[in-house]
């Protein structure tokens, strides 16, 4: 460690950070050249889940295990820097540092071999079982190093217990006292160090450099808004690797396969073909592929062969399974979104090729010729309020609607599906109890274009969107509330791209605060236990978790479960997506797998805020056949029940 | 081989929650403006040709003001190769008609002059419109070009397509009813009516940017036509279907529910409250009787 560098070491060093630097260029040329300039990264998400692991902790061993690496890595390697400059530091903090470098030591042998043995009782064969030259190459700088250590505490032959190399004094009882030894170790260990970071480029260790550069450009603003591609200019999806964003790309290089995107998929544990992984990693192939094409172009001239189509690789079968639960995003500790690449696909399937599945094409053709996922036509939107004295926006006495706090978005199947448009008086009964000054859009309202958005359909959602916008425009809303979280989604997360940014808030939201401010008083009881699902896109997409649970909780004589899978964990009830159109033919159904940890839980009620998850759930705990049934219900309807 | 396929731009009413008799019931928001959807499967079956053979074109024609332009935008973007639309702009007003179209007399006159100058072996056309429902203008097209007819097939395949003087074979499956189907075959030059059954696909983006600026060709035959055989005197729109009253609040007095539930069925009633003497009550419910030609008998005393 004393020993200064020669200028031959320098020249390695150049070497090897130049075989790094150069490897990593050409890798990434396909990405860094879409790349546009100044954009501006996190700072504070790489303290988080960079520096604390906050996101890889989530499973705690292996978080643990490799966090011990990292800053095994991290703080050796300043050191070790730092000393090649020859400060002259007093005897009691040389050895402190000395002490912590030891401890650095041993904090990554501990990891690398927990890690190490972690791959091979492995039986996973997509996971990162198939690196073992990192790990390898791991060993050897520590134990090289310690064994450098050793030897030149046996040399020193100090007297006692050497404290600040605990470590290092286990190796001297094993090193040989000899000085040819110990500088024979002192460069294995520094032309294993130099290999390490050659080959990151080339090995799974690019990780370490493609990784965090992804935690800082992790997406911006709203999680769950997807991508708004300009249609005019021809951008309907990603046929190739080449039509994907250059952040998409780098999502691809900064996966790892760790496999957690996979052990929350609702597909893929259902027995569905889709894997976000291995999404994934079809897509960093075939960008190898291309970057390799490119290499080949600029070497000698000759016609570069057009990028593999993505569909090759990824089945049709994989990218309609999926129900954009956004568990793979959730769970990614390092932020990639398989989410947003599979959106991209349908779109290119569904606008470019005109491929979307059967079953969802009546659906589709009556949202572009009615307005409505069922077909019956806006002049029927308004007929769920027979009788309730809604008042409509269109004919509140301004006209600018200033007389009308809150515009409630009742959505397609509070609208026209029997068991939602209860619902919907429901919600009008609330907020008639609480003295809110409400109104609906009536028939001015169009489905929202969730469905056409998740199924890939970009030119029906703004259609569909550009209707709604000009008319809150027109009317001047400040404040929505919505029934169903699809809806709220779509209203908050997407339209803003569209330029109508306005307060949404989803009804159980609105609920809770009436409930605190004691604007209603729930007086009767419902159900003795009862249990929440949470609505992907209510949850995950949209971080509310609590109110539902709130209001469960302030309905007397209700006693709350929680079932195993909750909050961000929660598991989809298969509707999302545009799954609620789409046959399951492959694996068990989502929502039986849904309904059956539900059932597990032992409760009379379930209460879920999603229309979608409504239907699913209760034909899943139906097509159970239990002796005792629980019932499915909207939070929605609990309240209403509840007031009396 | 060049296919015609006849299609209709209609406005499909498929609700009636309106107040007033005089527009029947009907509100603007009660009708979408579309391609008759039989005309749609019509074109689908010609597109399934015109995938499996070369040289083949699939020309549009419609007869009449384009008043469901993006529909028929988005039937050229599914991969028709032409849109020709009959001018009727010239022509007398067809004002005894309840919906302003010629009779189907005319309107054949009209597109089987249209089929001769393109030069169309195969056409085919919709079993019957959603607003008229007729169901004439195949027969009466076969008619006036002197051509086989058959009637509501639902698919189509060639056995021939040697397209010399004998012409090309074609065989195609037409439902006869009741579930029971034939299959006929039959020569080209023919006309054949579609039934539904098979879905018109969903349109690609190359083509549907080209058919967003696709101007159609104009055919003018000028006033020259046929004069019309027959009228259409009256069009009855159905009573409206009663509707599904949701229960009324359960918190209500039992009187205030039965109210509710007799309001509630009594909205489709859509009646006009007459106030003022009771003389005057009988002149407006005479006036009423006689302007919705419930009262055609010169007897009653105006």
């Amino acid at each position: 460690m004393k020993a200064l560098l020669t200028s031959f070491d320098l020249l390695l060093i150049a070497a090897a950070f130049l075989i790094m630097a150069v490897g990593l260029a050409r890798r990434w040329s396909l990405w860094r050249t879409k790349k546009p300039a100044g954009i501006s990264g996190d700072w504070q998400g790489l303290k988080t889940s960079l520096l604390l692991h906050r996101d890889i902790l989530r499973r705690p061993s292996v978080g643990g295990a490799h966090l011990a690496a990292f800053w095994g890595v991290l703080i050796p390697l300043i050191v070790i820097i730092l000393a090649q400059f020859g400060f002259i530091i007093p005897q009691a903090p040389a050895k402190l540092l000395h002490l912590i470098q030891d401890l650095a030591g041993i904090a990554l042998l501990t990891g690398t071999l927990f890690l190490l043995f972690r791959r091979l009782g492995s039986t996973d064969a997509e996971g990162p079982t198939r690196t073992m030259v990192p790990m390898v190459l791991l060993l050897v700088i520590l134990v090289s190093g310690f064994m450098a250590e050793g030897s030149r505490l046996s040399i020193l032959r100090a007297d006692g217990f050497p404290w600040p190399s605990p470590l290092g004094w286990f190796f001297s009882l094993i090193s040989p006292t000899s000085p040819v030894f110990m500088q024979m170790m002192i460069r294995l260990h520094f032309f294993a160090v130099l290999a390490l970071f050659a080959a990151i480029p080339f090995t799974f260790m690019r990780h370490a450099a493609a990784s965090p550069l992804n935690v800082f450009y992790r997406k911006q603003g709203a999680r769950a808004a997807l991508t708004l591609p300009s249609i005019e200019s021809g951008e309907i999806g990603a046929k190739t690797v080449e039509d994907l964003s250059w952040k998409q790309m780098l999502d691809a290089e900064a996966c790892v396969a760790c496999g957690r995107c996979d052990e929350n998929c609702p597909a893929a544990i259902s027995g569905k073909p889709l894997s976000p992984r291995k999404i994934i990693r079809n897509i960093r192939e075939q960008m190898e592929t291309v970057t390799a094409d490119q290499k080949r172009l600029s070497n000698k001239l000759g016609n570069v062969p057009e990028p593999p189509l993505l569909e090759n690789a990824i089945t049709a079968d994989e990218m309609w399974a999926c129900t954009s639960c956004m568990a793979c995003v959730e769970h990614c500790p390092v932020f990639i979104e398989p989410l947003d690449k599979i959106i991209d696909m349908r779109r290119y399937q569904v606008m470019g090729e005109a491929r979307l599945p059967a079953e969802a094409r009546p659906m589709i053709r009556d949202l572009d010729l009615y307005g409505d996922v069922q077909g019956k036509g806006v002049a029927h939107r308004t007929d769920w309020a027979i009788n309730r004295e809604v008042s409509q926006i269109s004919r509140t006495p301004t006209q600018s609607g200033s007389d009308v706090d809150t515009l409630l978005w009742v959505g397609c199947s509070g609208a026209f599906h029997p068991r939602n448009q209860e619902t919907s008086r429901a919600m009008v009964k609330i907020l008639k109890a609480a003295g809110i000054r409400f109104a609906i859009l009536g028939k001015e309202e169009v489905c929202c274009g969730d469905p056409a958005r998740r199924l890939g359909d970009e030119i029906l959602f703004r259609k569909l969107a550009r209707a709604n916008i000009d008319r809150l425009n027109h009317y001047q809303v400040k404040k929505i509330v919505t029934l169903c979280p699809h809806c709220l989604n779509t209203l908050k997360n997407d339209y803003p791209d569209l330029g109508c940014k306005m307060e949404v808030i989803h009804a159980t939201e609105l609920v809770m605060t009436l409930i605190r401010d004691k604007r209603i008083a729930l007086k009767y009881p419902v159900a003795d236990k009862m249990a929440i699902h949470d609505a992907c896109y209510l949850g995950r997409y949209n971080q509310v978790y609590q109110p539902p649970r709130d209001i469960c909780r302030a309905v007397p004589g209700t006693r709350l479960k929680e079932t195993a899978r909750n909050r961000d964990n929660g598991f989809c009830c298969g509707g999302g997506g545009g799954r609620m159109w789409l046959h399951e033919n492959i694996g068990q159904n989502i929502n039986v797998v849904r309904a059956e940890e539900m059932a597990k839980t032992d409760v009379d009620l379930i209460g879920t805020a999603c229309p979608y998850c409504l239907v699913m759930l209760d034909d899943g705990v139906k097509s159970l056949e239990l002796e005792k049934t629980p019932k499915v219900a909207d939070i929605i309807d609990i309240v209403a029940d509840s007031l009396g | 081989m060049k296919i015609i396929v006849c299609a209709k731009q209609i406005r499909h009413t498929y609700a009636r929650t309106g107040t007033s008799p005089e527009s029947h019931y009907i509100r603007p928001e009660d009708g979408v403006y579309r391609v008759n959807p039989h005309d749609e499967a019509a074109l689908e079956l010609a597109l399934r040709l015109k995938d499996e053979y070369e040289n083949t074109t699939v020309v549009l024609l419609t007869l009449g003001p384009m008043i469901a332009e993006e529909e028929i935008r988005r039937c050229m973007a599914t991969g028709a190769d032409d849109l020709y639309q009959i001018n009727v702009t010239g022509h007398p007003p067809y004002a005894a008609d309840p919906l302003d179209q010629p009779d189907p007399w005319v309107k054949s006159d009209l597109m089987a002059r249209a089929v001769k100058d393109l030069k169309g072996d195969l056409v085919l056309c919709g079993k019957a419109s959603l607003d008229k429902g007729s169901g004439q203008m195949g027969a009466l097209l076969a008619h006036r070009l002197d051509l086989p007819f058959v009637s509501a097939i639902t698919d189509l395949t060639i056995t021939d397509l040697s397209m010399d003087k004998s012409g090309g074979t074609l065989r195609v499956q037409r439902s006869a009813g009741r579930g029971v189907r034939e299959i006929i075959e039959c020569r080209l030059p023919a006309v054949f009516s579609v039934d539904l059954g098979r879905d018109l696909r969903l349109p690609k983006f190359a083509k549907r940017q080209w058919a967003e600026a696709y101007a159609p060709r104009q055919l003018d035959y000028g006033a020259d036509v046929d004069a019309p055989k027959m009228v259409c005197a009256h069009r009855f729109q159905p009573r409206p279907r009663p509707k599904i009253v949701p229960a009324p609040d359960s918190r209500l007095q039992a009187y205030e529910r039965i109210m509710q539930l007799l309001a509630g069925s009594k909205v489709e009633k859509k009646g006009e409250m007459l106030t003022g003497s009771p003389e005057s009550q009988v002149d407006g419910i005479i006036a009423f009787l006689r302007a919705n030609d419930f009262l055609v008998s010169t007897n009653a005393d105006p």
